[in-house]
């Protein structure tokens, strides 16, 4: 079985700052980190290949240089080939223009099946996986939470996926495109002590533009239909707190609130 | 020797109720906070000891401290458990731990000659309360006191965070009682000072048990006057704008009793809710109207000489009730505990080290640099930055914090991630004459350093050792190096 795994390192939300005066998001230290859907992706991926060890896994990320050595850590955590997909000319892509880029690298590859997560952490309009498999002709199903059967023999997989009154079962066909909820219990393997300076370097392929042709018009803000006009960002407002009593007007105030804020259904 | 032997040779001392052999104590007996994370995941590789017992009486101690001292049994010494650099790890199989647990009385509050007396195992906070009520305190106020006890804080040479007035407990403690292997008792009086001889209190204070066993101490009094503190603090442009002006309040004689700077990513932290991605300087000024109104003065004339380093000043009531937070009880050291049984993260790690004014600037930076060109994780970290929090006529305190995404084993946490980076801080802070340990101790992960901490000086210390404790009884591998230990050290 192979499996091709998108995975994109995000900067770690919590310390972006942001630059009220320039209007901008302040990224340059900000960490990166795997987008935690796609790490849950990834997770399964590996889980599936530690069942079936003749599973074929390659990641697949579209990214800056930069994130180099957390892609070499997937390769020391068992996936088989770490693919970087990395082109000064991709910066400012919308999801449209990425997922030109993604799917024509998966069209020159072979798959059972693509993995990847709902949605990502910087962006989170969830609009990847769908635009990927149309591009693609596959199916797609998201909001994963669990992977109930994978068989590409009998070209099928069976997913769960939460509609919030209900747990749902799909059978969807394979190949797929296939997008996981994150799922903080299904953790990528831990890195060993050993094999943390293990030369990865066989395993990690990065290739930009010149290998996957795609027209100048199709790159980055150019080949994008959308683009960002400003970022409006919360001010942090104080809030007044309220005090209640433990009696029932009390528990009565809290109920609704956690209602209205739709913590839990009425 | 197995460990029933032991068992049968401290039932011949203690009653069994003072004995304790349960599996779970033993399994938290083994570590401190240094392997906290691997501790949490119960991933120990160190043996648990043979038993942890309780002695009631200082003849008690001495009778164990002799018995061991005969046996070739490891003593870990312990009080209020807080340790941080592995000085209560075991690495030994035989091995006692004699906690102070039921060494607890505060044998008395002199109010007249302003001393108190304690057993090592009272809590700070315990005779903070009792001397609150009575318009007094010790001065002392490490983070941990609601936790830490006496005979610990003694042991290691704490300092609290007033220290920049009150001093570290080496300026607190007047007097003490402590038990040496042999089984012998010293008792070192308590007068206002003396000239006979060496200052024989420091043979104690800071031993971290490896020469004695202390089970009572005197602590100097002063007079509490909370409702006359004054906080200030400021937004600076960088740490080496703050270091000057914490010089500057320094050589000019003021005595705030908290002076920090902190950096900005250290900052970020603490001050979220108001650090505006800057750094952050802050003080404290204690005592009676008259000294806190010259401080507050002294304070504000070092910043207006160097205001080109300032930003903005920060509201005081945000110092103030940050302050008020700053302490760790114990249910805040056991939601760490729990929060990292699950997660794979912790609260962070951090070196603290000292050197004179003009090397700490210098030293802070090479240790970024090198931090962010050498640690073949840099790419983990989440949180690289630091403090200085004690300040001194001729120096200061850089107190380096940092935290990381922790992608490894837990086993291999501390080699991957903090061992290299503590490296990097107390290879620097030698290089440059610095002390590799300003307040924790060195406990057992510094030892391979205690040499070149001391240079010739060393001698001193060996001699000390080889006298109190021929045997080699106490706390093995702590502060002195073991080749022994060295597995443990990578
Ligand atoms: C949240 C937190 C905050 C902290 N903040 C500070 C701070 O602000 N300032 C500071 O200096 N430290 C701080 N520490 C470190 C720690 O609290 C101190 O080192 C403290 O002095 C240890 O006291 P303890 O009673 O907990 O000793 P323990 O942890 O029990 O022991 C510490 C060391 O002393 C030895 N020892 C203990 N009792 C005796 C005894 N009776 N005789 C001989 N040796 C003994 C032990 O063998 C060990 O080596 C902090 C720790 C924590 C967890």
């Amino acid at each position: 079985m192979k499996i091709l795994c998108l995975l994109k390192p995000v900067p770690d939300v919590d310390q972006l700052r942001y630059d009220r005066a320039r209007n901008v998001l302040v990224r340059e230290q900000a960490r990166l980190i795997l987008n935690p859907e796609d790490a849950t992706a990834a997770a399964t991926a590996l889980e599936i290949k530690r069942a079936v060890p003749d599973t074929y896994l390659e990641t697949v990320s579209m990214a800056p240089r930069g994130a180099r050595p957390h892609l070499e850590d997937l390769a020391r955590r068992g996936v088989d080939q770490v693919t970087l997909i990395s082109d000064l000319r991709y910066a400012g892509s919308d999801t449209w223009a990425t997922s030109r880029v993604l799917a024509r690298y998966l069209e020159t590859r072979d798959y059972d099946c693509v993995f990847c997560g709902t949605h990502t952490l910087d962006g989170g309009t969830g609009q990847v996986p769908a635009q990927l498999a149309e591009l693609l002709g596959l199916p797609v199903m998201v909001g994963i939470t669990a992977l109930a059967e994978l068989d590409p023999r009998a070209g099928q997989a069976v997913v769960e996926v939460d509609g919030e009154r209900a747990l749902l079962r799909f059978a969807v066909a394979l190949p797929a495109v296939l997008g996981f909820q994150y799922n903080p219990d299904r953790k990528l393997p831990y890195l060993r002590y050993a094999d943390l300076n293990r030369d990865v370097s066989q395993q990690v392929v990065v290739l930009g533009n010149n290998a996957l042709g795609l027209a100048e018009t199709e790159l980055g803000l150019r080949g994008s239909l959308t683009q960002v006009r400003r970022i409006e960002v919360d001010a942090l407002e104080t809030k007044t707190p309220l005090r209640l009593r433990a009696d029932q007007e009390g528990l009565d105030t809290v109920c609704h609130w956690l209602e209205q804020k739709g913590f839990v259904q009425p | 020797m197995d460990k029933n032997t032991v068992l049968e040779l401290v039932a011949r001392i203690l009653p069994a109720s003072q004995i304790n052999t349960t599996a779970d104590d033993l399994y938290d007996a083994a570590a401190d906070r240094y392997k906290k994370y691997a501790k949490a995941r119960k991933v120990l590789d160190v043996p648990p000891p043979a038993a942890i017992v309780y002695p009631r009486t200082t003849e008690e101690v001495a009778r164990l401290l002799a018995m061991c001292n005969t046996h070739g049994i490891n003593v870990i010494p312990r009080s209020g458990k807080t340790a941080t650099e592995g000085g209560l790890e075991n690495w030994k199989e035989n091995t006692l731990v004699v906690d102070a647990r039921d060494l607890n009385r505060i044998i008395k509050i002199d109010e007249y000659n302003m001393q108190a007396t304690v057993e090592a195992g009272v809590t700070l906070q315990a005779l903070e309360n009792e001397l609150n009520q009575r318009g007094l305190t010790t001065g002392h106020s490490p983070q941990s006191k609601p936790v830490a006890k006496l005979g610990g804080l003694v042991a290691t040479r704490s300092i609290g965070q007033f220290s920049t007035l009150y001093g570290g407990i080496e300026d607190m403690v007047v007097g003490l009682e402590c038990v040496f292997p042999d089984g012998h008792v010293a008792r070192i009086k308590n007068v206002p000072r003396r000239a006979g001889g060496p200052d024989i209190r420091h043979i104690a204070i800071g031993n971290e048990g490896t020469l004695c066993y202390i089970t009572e101490v005197t602590v100097k009094l002063y007079r509490h006057f909370p409702a006359n503190n004054v906080f200030l603090g400021y937004l600076i442009k960088d740490v080496a704008s703050g270091i000057k002006v914490l010089r500057e309040v320094m050589v000019n004689g003021y005595r705030p009793s908290v002076a920090r700077v902190y950096s900005e990513e250290d900052a970020r932290q603490h001050f979220s809710h108001f650090y505006k991605g800057h750094c952050v300087l802050l003080f404290m000024a204690e005592g009676n109207q008259g000294i806190v109104q010259a401080t507050r003065a002294g304070i504000e004339a070092a910043v207006e000489r160097f205001k080109d380093g300032l930003v903005e000043p920060v509201d005081s009531g945000l110092i103030a009730a940050w302050f008020a937070r700053l302490n760790w009880s114990q249910k805040d050291i056991d939601d760490e505990f729990q929060g990292m049984i699950h997660n794979d993260s912790h609260a962070g790690f951090t070196t603290e080290v000292s050197a004179d004014w003009e090397t700490i600037p210098v030293l802070y930076e090479n240790v970024m640099k090198r931090v962010r060109a050498e640690f073949p994780r840099a790419h983990d970290l989440t949180m690289l930055g630091g403090h200085s929090s004690h300040s001194y006529i001729n120096g200061t305190n850089l107190y380096f914090v940092y935290n990381y995404a922790i992608n490894c084993a837990p086993e291999d946490e501390l080699r991957v991630y903090h061992h290299p980076i503590q490296r990097i801080i107390v290879e620097e802070t030698l290089k440059l004459g610095g002390s590799m340990c300003h307040h924790h101790g060195i406990g057992k992960y510094r030892s391979e350093w205690t040499r070149d901490e001391h240079g010739s000086a060393y001698y001193l210390l060996e001699k000390l050792k080889q006298a109190f404790d021929p045997n080699g009884i106490m706390n093995f591998g702590t502060i002195f190096y073991q080749a022994e230990g060295a597995r443990f050290l990578q």
